[in-house]
């Protein structure tokens, strides 16, 4: 991704949207330009922010910009509506299948000598 | 016109290559193979290469191998696309010669991966997957791999160990191989009890960053015969694609674009999966191995890790698998692996395989993808 990349699918980031199909009602996370089941066009969708994680692994082998932490957690996550994506979870030391998460806003990583930052959704446990 | 056929390999050892470059070791590779096969008329140089743009060592690399080899009167062309880089190098090779545009052509993949630091190598690699659902998330190529094996492990009933089957064997193919980067036999608990990638898989369960240069020559059948080469056909060759979200799939372990590549490039050569019996195929981690097995159509999905744990896939088994190690422990050079895999198949038609060798092949099948099954080739190879 580049900046201004980033900067293009920020709303889609920030506030989960995908995209559903005008024909089938297929949903993507992230939003597709056509539908992967039927290729028809496809609208904004706002995803619910509730779900739960059905899978989970610890990134150890980290990617340039996210080497700035030590490891960390990405997930598969049903979301409320049946919807499954990929995500990072945060404030969590033990994810376990089934935990109930939420998405929120939060600090992806930065550009270089300008140090601009980058947000996005995480997922983290449901407080109360 | 005839058919395409292979006439001759060149290849470095894979390995961490401190003092040559990308330009060296391919020259290196074209060289040997021009010298041994007497290759001298180059219609084309067809150039693979996963990574040399995304580090800022050089773009159009084809155009400045066969400017470093002097050779002016080549239609050049560059393929980047990840480990498949030198399969599309190759598909659109067969395909010049096919149409009779070509005669004989070179073609192949080099790539100089420890020219960089570990997290813009994993970044690099990952990024053949689509970068807002990989790149942007945090994730890799290979947490990808992992979160699909958890999955598959308790779809099948899949024990950690039994998803480690296959870097066993590889291994244990590559020890006795010249060419391959790790020749130590692993042993089922070494790999379980490895650092981890990103759980289930340790370092032992997926391939590492490796330099090396591979290139083969293709030739008209005609030609070639004409200029008394002996040489290997390729009977039929195949590509397809699926969404790159393994969640937008069928189901996120079935590699459909490998089996729709299969289907038509079983169907262009005649023949049915059963007579193959020799495979090399492009499996980054040992998860993508079993789900490309399971795709192959040889064995029911999911039974995959037990065929290989009963030597189905071993040197001396039915259906020999990764020869000289594969990916993991051949090595991996990324733009290159695809080349290799042809080298490997030319070694072992030609009974030139040495300790490697398997008897009696009737037809090889090479597979490669573009990351996590989004694009997949199929070549079958044969006759001669």
């Amino acid at each position: 991704m580049t900046e201004i990349s980033d900067w293009i699918y920020r709303i889609s980031r920030y506030r989960l949207v995908g995209s559903k199909c005008v024909n089938c009602g297929e949903v993507s996370y992230p939003p597709r330009l056509t539908c992967f089941k039927c290729g028809s066009e496809m609208a904004e969708y706002q995803l619910p922010r509730r779900g739960k994680v059905l899978y989970h692994t610890v990134v150890k082998s980290l990617p340039e910009r996210y080497n700035r932490y030590g490891a960390y957690h990405v997930a598969i996550v049903e979301l409320e509506d049946g919807t499954r994506v990929f995500g990072l979870l945060t404030d969590v030391d033990n994810p376990e299948k089934g935990m109930e998460v939420e998405a929120v806003l939060r600090r992806l990583y930065t550009y270089g000598v300008n140090g601009k930052i980058i947000y996005g959704v995480k997922f983290r446990p449901v407080i109360g | 016109m005839g058919s395409p056929v292979v006439v001759g390999v060149g290849y470095t050892k894979v390995g961490e290559y401190w003092d040559k470059d990308a330009f060296q070791l391919a020259y290196t590779a074209i060289k040997s193979l021009m010298d041994e096969y007497g290759v001298s008329d180059v219609d084309a140089l067809y150039v693979g290469n996963a990574l040399a743009g995304y580090y800022g060592r050089q773009l159009a690399i084809a155009s400045h191998v066969a400017d470093a080899l002097s050779f002016y009167d080549t239609a050049v062309s560059t393929f980047s696309s990840g480990g498949a880089s030198s399969a599309q190098a190759i598909y659109n090779a067969v395909l010049g010669v096919a149409s009779g545009q070509f005669k004989s052509v070179i073609v192949g993949g080099v790539e100089k991966m420890s020219e960089e630091l570990p997290a813009k190598v994993v970044r690099g690699t990952s990024l053949v997957e689509n970068s807002f659902l990989v790149d942007f998330n945090g994730l890799t190529g290979f947490s990808l791999h992992a979160l699909v094996a958890k999955i598959y492990m308790e779809e099948f009933g899949l024990k950690r160990e039994e998803l480690s089957i296959l870097p066993v064997l590889e291994h244990e193919n590559s020890s006795k191989s010249r060419h391959s980067q790790f020749r130590n036999r692993i042993s089922l608990e070494m790999v379980v009890n490895a650092p981890s990638v990103a759980e289930p898989l340790t370092i032992f369960d997926v391939s590492a960053p490796g330099d090396g240069a591979a290139f083969i020559a293709i030739m008209d059948e005609d030609y070639a015969r004409k200029n008394g080469f002996k040489y290997v056909k390729i009977l039929g060759m195949g590509s397809a694609s699926q969404p790159a979200n393994p969640l937008e799939r069928a189901s996120p372990y079935m590699f459909e674009a490998t089996s729709r590549a299969l289907e038509k490039a079983l169907a262009k050569a005649g023949i049915t999966i059963e007579e193959v019996n020799h495979l090399e195929i492009y499996n980054p981690t040992s998860i993508s191995g079993l789900l490309i097995l399971d795709s192959l159509g040889l064995n029911k999905r999911g039974a995959s890790a037990k065929m290989v744990s009963e030597g189905f896939f071993s040197l001396d088994g039915k259906v020999p698998l990764n020869t000289f190690g594969g990916a993991k422990a051949r090595g991996d050079p990324k733009g290159a692996v695809t080349a290799y895999q042809f080298v490997e198949a030319f070694l072992q038609h030609m009974n030139m395989a040495g300790d490697n060798q398997v008897g009696d092949i009737r037809y090889s099948l090479i597979h490669s993808m573009v990351g996590f099954d989004i694009s997949s080739y199929v070549f079958i190879l044969g006759g001669g």
